[in-house]
């Protein structure tokens, strides 16, 4: 974790955010080719372009309660959208692209977790056209290639040796 | 064959495969079990071999398994199939095993990855 946003985390969030770190970096690098790091949201303003959220949440079931979300601007997914696609991707492949890359990311997080909770069932991914802020047990903003995203993990109950 | 509801990840694992340079003549695409089906059933009457299936695990209409068990009892089930998945511990998995897939790529997954996988399963790779 490096400037991460684990004010008050305990000790299983920070765990649960390290892994996430993680499984970030693994993603982007095999699928991608590219680094991706945590870091703090820039100062600037958001420009109107980046206020258009998508957003994609996939539940936990079984030993692990609790969400993983993936929230970036329109335009940073249709720039990652183009990166995995080599080539030009429209709002559709952009929206895919979000969710995509949760169910990735849910998927791989929770193999990292010990038993049971590394068997934990998902759901479908769910997307939306806005950024649910709820309260998360872990947020976390990443840089890849000068786009942004937001993973946020609400973990309720998890059972782990 | 790439069968997937998700365009996005069909035209990924067919980037996947064009770079990771196997023996292929062309990649067919398919949004669901049923479309796969109709694709082997119709690569088949034109007289085509099919060398290999990537294939999702959730689809809507007819999943992975649903399209594993068809393409069997239609007599399709020639050509080797992987499945591709982000939860590998999905019991759906352990279910297209049983049903005749010969393996599984897990995501998030590299060309190399694809590479040694496919390999692996095809007869003339």
């Amino acid at each position: 974790m490096n400037g991460g946003e684990y004010a008050d985390a305990d000790e299983s969030q920070l765990r649960w955010a390290g892994l996430m770190d993680e499984t970030v970096a693994e993603t982007f690098s095999a699928m991608l080719g590219l680094g991706c790091t945590p870091s703090q949201a820039a100062g600037a303003p958001p420009s109107p372009a980046s206020l258009r959220k998508i957003s994609a949440r996939i539940e936990f079931s079984g030993a692990v309660q609790g969400s993983c979300a993936v929230a970036m601007s329109n335009a940073d997914a249709l720039k990652i959208a183009e990166i995995f696609l080599s080539g030009t991707a429209d709002d559709a492949m952009a929206a895919d692209t979000v969710g995509e890359l949760c169910n990735v990311l849910a998927g791989s997080w929770k193999r990292r977790l010990k038993p049971p909770a590394s068997g934990a069932g998902l759901s479908v991914p769910a997307i939306s056209r806005h950024d649910d802020a709820a309260d998360s047990s872990v947020r976390q903003t990443y840089n890849c290639d000068g786009a942004q995203l937001v993973v946020r993990l609400i973990v309720q109950q998890m059972q782990e040796e | 064959m790439i069968i997937d509801d998700s365009a996005l990840m069909r035209r990924i694992v067919a980037k996947a495969l064009r770079e990771a340079g196997l023996p292929l003549d062309e990649i067919v695409e398919a949004a669901n079990g049923v479309e796969g089906v109709a694709a082997l059933e119709r690569l088949a009457a034109e007289g085509h071999e099919t060398s290999l299936i990537l294939c999702d695990v959730h689809m809507p209409a007819l999943d992975g398994v649903g399209f594993l068990l068809r393409r069997a009892a239609l007599g399709l089930a020639t050509a080797p199939v992987l499945m591709v998945t982000a939860d590998a511990s999905d019991p759906r998995v352990a279910e297209a095993l049983a049903a005749g897939a010969s393996g599984f790529i897990a995501k998030p997954f590299s060309v190399e990855q694809v590479r040694e996988q496919a390999a692996a399963v095809m007869v003339h790779a």
